[in-house]
C-alpha cells in the first residue's frame, strides 16, 4: 500500500534555456511536477561489492515510458551516476550518500538499475536509486531526472542549430552557387580566347600537356642554337679585331658576320613564337584546372543545397513535434522523459 | 622533340682541331675555328641542361670531360673544366 507523502513535495519546472528565441513552430519546454510517495513495501538491497561502504535505507523507484534507448542513451548505470554527481542537486546529499556513490564496482548496481517491464503496448523501465536516506533518496531521483531532461535539451539544441545551419546554407548557397556559375562562364571565355591561338593538336588536357612539353624541347634546342650562333659572331669579331687580317678574309668575314645576324634574328622570331604559344599553352592548362575545380564546388554545393532543402523541411517537422522524431529518423530524444503519473515512489530497503 | 643527349651527339660530330700555319691561317681555318668555338658552345649549353635535370650530374659531367678535352682551344673548354671542379666539390661535400 502506498500512501501519499505529501500533494507535492517537489516541482521540476524546467523551461527551455535556448540561446536562440524560440520560434513559433518549436513547441515550449513543458512544466513538469512530481509526486513522492512513501511505500510501506520494502524493496531488496544485495551487497554484491564488498567495498561499498554503508548500507542503504531507501530506494527511490522511478517508472519511464518509452523506448529504453532514447530514455538512456544506452549508458551505463555508473556513467548516471557520475552525472548525477554532477548536478547541483548532488550538492544537498549526505557525506554518507557520497561515500556510498564513490565505489563504482559492479558497474554501480548498488546505487542504481533499471529493469524492463511492459505493460500492454508501451515499454516501461524501473529505475531503482539507492540511498542512505529518505532525503538522499528523493534528491537522487531529482537529480536523475535533471540529467534525462538536460540530455534532452542538449539534444534539442544540437536540432535547432542543426536547422539554422541548413537554413544559412538555403539563404546562402544561391547567391555562391550563381558567383561560381558566372566565374566558370569567365574561365571558359578565357580559354576560347587562347583556343583562337592554338597549336595544339587536341583540345584535352593530356594532349595541351603533351605539347607544352615538346615546346619546352624546342625552346631548349632554339636556345642551344642561338649560344652557337652568338659564338660564331663572337669568334668572327675576334678575327676581324685582328690587324693582320688579309682584306679578301675581312670582306668573307663581314659577310659571315651579316649571315650570323640574319640567322640569330631568326632564331629569336622562332624563339618569340614558341614562347608565346608555350605561354598559350601554360595558360589553358591552368584554366582548365580552374574551370574544373570551379564545376565541382558547384556540383558539391547543388548537392549540398539540395540536401539542406530537404533537411530543413524535416528538421522543422522533428522540431515542431519532437516526440515523433523517430518517425522521420531522428533518434536522439529531444522532449522531456516521461515518468509514469509523474510520480516517484520511496521504499524502505531490506538486505538479503 | 630533341633532347639534350641526341643534340649532344649531333653537335659532337665535329671537325678536329684546326693546324695553325706560320703564314697565318687561311679562310678555311677561320672558318673551323669559328665552327669549332660555336660547337662547343653548343655542346657546353647541351650539358648546362643536363646537369639540370635530376641525377643528370653523371651524363653532364661525361659532357664536360668531352668539352675540355676535345675543345681545349675554345672558350667553352675553360668554362667546362670550371664546371667539372665544381660537381667534383659538390660530391665531396655530399
Amino acid at each position: 500500500m502506498i500512501r501519499l507523502l505529501n500533494t507535492v513535495l517537489s516541482a521540476l519546472v524546467i523551461y527551455a534555456s535556448l540561446t536562440a528565441p524560440t520560434r513559433a513552430e518549436e513547441p515550449a519546454w513543458p512544466k513538469r511536477t512530481l509526486t513522492f510517495e512513501l511505500s510501506d513495501e520494502p524493496q531488496m538491497w544485495e551487497r554484491l561489492n564488498p567495498e561499498v561502504k554503508g548500507t542503504p535505507t531507501h530506494v527511490a523507484v522511478i517508472q519511464f515510458e518509452g523506448d529504453a534507448r532514447r530514455i538512456f542513451r544506452n549508458l551505463q548505470a555508473h556513467q548516471y551516476v557520475a552525472k548525477v554527481k554532477e548536478t547541483e542537486k548532488a550538492n544537498s546529499l549526505s557525506d554518507q550518500q557520497r561515500a556510498f556513490l564513490a565505489v563504482r564496482g559492479f558497474n554501480s548496481a548498488h546505487v542504481l538499475f533499471w529493469e524492463n517491464d511492459r505493460v500492454g503496448s508501451k515499454e516501461r523501465h524501473r529505475v531503482f536509486l539507492y540511498a542512505m536516506s529518505e532525503q538522499d533518496a528523493h534528491t537522487m531521483a531529482e537529480a536523475l531526472i535533471e540529467v534525462l531532461d538536460a540530455e534532452a535539451k542538449a539534444n534539442l539544441e544540437k536540432a535547432k542549430q542543426l536547422l539554422a545551419h541548413h537554413r544559412e546554407v538555403k539563404a546562402q548557397y544561391p547567391k555562391t552557387i550563381a558567383q561560381l556559375k558566372e566565374k566558370l562562364t569567365q574561365t571558359r571565355s578565357a580559354m576560347k580566347k587562347l583556343e583562337t591561338y592554338v597549336i595544339y593538336s587536341q583540345l584535352t588536357w593530356d594532349a595541351v600537356r603533351a605539347d607544352k612539353t615538346s615546346l619546352d624541347s624546342k625552346l631548349r634546342a632554339i636556345e642551344i642554337d642561338m649560344k652557337g650562333v652568338q659564338a660564331k659572331i663572337d669568334a668572327i669579331k675576334k678575327v676581324q679585331s685582328q690587324p693582320s687580317t688579309r682584306s679578301e678574309i675581312a670582306r668573307t668575314l663581314d659577310r659571315m658576320l651579316i649571315e650570323q645576324d640574319i640567322e640569330m634574328a631568326g632564331l629569336l622570331a622562332r624563339m618569340q613564337a614558341t614562347e608565346f604559344y608555350r605561354g598559350n599553352a601554360a595558360k589553358w592548362l591552368c584554366l582548365w584546372r580552374e574551370s574544373k575545380q570551379t564545376l565541382n564546388d558547384i556540383n558539391n554545393k547543388e548537392a549540398v543545397l539540395s540536401r539542406a532543402d530537404k533537411e530543413v523541411k524535416r528538421m522543422e517537422q522533428i522540431l515542431a513535434n519532437p516526440s515523433s522524431a523517430s518517425a522521420h529518423g531522428w533518434q536522439d530524444r529531444m522532449y522531456p522523459v516521461k515518468i509514469v503519473d509523474n510520480k516517484v515512489v520511496i521504499h524502505q530497503v531490506q538486505v538479503k | 622533340m630533341l633532347s639534350g643527349a641526341a643534340l649532344w651527339h649531333v653537335l659532337s660530330k665535329s671537325d678536329q682541331p684546326v693546324m695553325h700555319v706560320d703564314a697565318g691561317p687561311t679562310l678555311e681555318e677561320i672558318r673551323r675555328t669559328i665552327d669549332r668555338e660555336a660547337i662547343s658552345v653548343q655542346l657546353l649549353a647541351a650539358a648546362d641542361m643536363l646537369a639540370e635535370q635530376p641525377g643528370g650530374d653523371t651524363m653532364a659531367e661525361e659532357r664536360y670531360r668531352y668539352v675540355a678535352d676535345e675543345y681545349a682551344d675554345t672558350e667553352a673548354a675553360a668554362s667546362a673544366r670550371l664546371r667539372l671542379h665544381s660537381l667534383s666539390q659538390r660530391r665531396t661535400v655530399q
